[in-house]
């Protein structure tokens, strides 16, 4: 009787190992009609940095706020700065530093590190 | 007997585990939803995607990031953004450096609509490029009271286009000193019908000349140095079902198309000066040939 419960633990344990694989790596759960909130940090920073570049040709920073909140609804403006913040510490393009405290500039969310940048350039 | 018992017991254990994985995996814990891609965004989020890759390039000009970001998106997705976007920027009057970038990245994803056309033929605003100025061949019969009716002086006009020969021609070209000062008022009509064969009849007496048909539905290109304007006819159908109207800008020269942008039926169109001083409106009317 004991071999046989362990047989049915054994048995069960394997079927939880392959439901897992086939449910997570095999067969995962396939999402579509995502939102830009959910796209992975590289996309999320060109997004961020083509909303600066969409302020850059439109001049609406109502359009560009309304955009960031698609990353961040409670706080639309922190990846932005997060972003302009990491790119001057990286040393990042110049092109998309200065675009995008141009951004934060409109938005009223510069920070001591920008102020500095634009201090600092030539 | 005792050897199926024991594999029995095994089966209904993985099936069992197996359905317990799979409701965990699936329902109760499913992968993540992030680090998701472009394609993956729903259909709006993906259109806006592809119009800040666009308006990305419009603003840096770097070909290759703007392919990189588009990359993986379904060509159809692509083509239906950019050309609601050019097509809306071109009839918003959007600059022609912007409207010239959007159109060259559209053609290089082998997307093409009636607005790329224009920039796509204009390399760039040049000093030397001179439009031909096809002026009205015909008399110019005034289509409203207001005398006098100015011939506009030849100014050169700084948009290089390859113009083609329109079908259209201007036979009345008036200046206009009430309502709205700066207005390009253009009526676009076919010509009457031909007259049927006159055969006797006691019944009719005088038949009533047919007169000019206007024609809606016409696009209207208006071409300065910097950008261009559309319009179409119709749109104000308690004027005329032909009419459309342009607002101008002081010290800016326009081309007016019909039809094509490169198919021009005058040139160096600018805000007229009414004779108390104040400006005036030009009020045309435009025959199909």
């Amino acid at each position: 009787m004991r071999k046989l419960l362990l047989l049915g633990l054994m048995g069960l344990a394997l079927g939880v190992a392959l439901g897992l694989l086939i449910g997570w790596v095999l067969w995962p759960v396939q999402y579509t009609n995502t939102a830009p909130a959910q796209l992975r940090q590289d996309y999320r920073n060109d997004y961020i940095l083509m909303v600066a570049a969409a302020y850059q040709v439109e001049g609406n920073p109502d359009a560009a706020r309304e955009r960031l909140a698609r990353l961040d609804p409670e706080q639309p403006t922190r990846p932005l700065v997060e972003l302009t913040e990491t790119l001057i510490a990286q040393n990042g393009r110049p092109g998309d530093i200065s675009m995008l405290i141009q951004l934060a500039e409109a938005l009223g969310v510069t920070t001591p590190a920008m102020g500095s940048y634009l201090g600092g350039a030539p | 007997m005792t050897l199926r018992v024991p594999f029995l017991v095994l089966s209904i254990g993985v099936v069992l585990g197996l359905i317990l994985g799979l409701v965990y995996a699936w329902l109760i814990d499913p992968v993540q939803l992030y680090n998701t891609t472009p394609p993956l965004l729903r259909s709006d989020y993906r259109h806006e995607w592809i119009r800040l890759a666009a308006l990305g390039y419009v603003a840096d000009g770097d070909m290759d990031r703007a392919l990189a970001r588009l990359k993986g998106l379904s060509e159809q997705d692509i083509q239906d953004a950019l050309a609601a976007m050019i097509e809306a920027y071109a009839a918003d009057g959007q600059p022609a450096p912007t409207m010239r970038r959007l159109s060259l990245l559209a053609q290089r994803l082998g997307v093409y609509t009636p607005a790329m056309r224009i920039y796509l033929e204009t390399p760039g605003v040049s000093s030397g490029g001179i439009l031909p100025t096809p002026m009205p061949t015909s008399p110019v019969p005034p289509v409203s009271p207001t005398p006098p009716t100015p011939t506009p002086t030849a100014t050169p006009f700084y948009l290089v286009v390859t113009p083609v020969p329109s079908p259209y021609r201007i036979i009345a070209q008036n200046l206009a000193c009430e309502g709205t000062p700066g207005q390009l008022r253009v009526w676009v009509q076919a010509p009457p019908p031909p007259e049927p064969t006159a055969t006797p009849s006691p019944r009719r007496s005088t038949p009533t000349p047919a007169g000019p048909q206007p024609l809606d539905g016409v696009v209207l290109w208006l071409l300065w140095a910097d950008g261009a304007d559309r319009a179409v006819t119709g749109l104000r159908p308690w004027i005329s079902p032909g009419y459309a109207d342009f607002n101008l800008q002081p010290g800016v020269f326009y081309a007016l198309s019909v039809d094509e942008p490169n198919a021009p039926v005058i040139s160096g169109l600018s805000i007229p000066a009414c004779p108390d001083g104040r400006q005036g409106s030009w009020e045309m009317v435009i025959e199909r040939q």
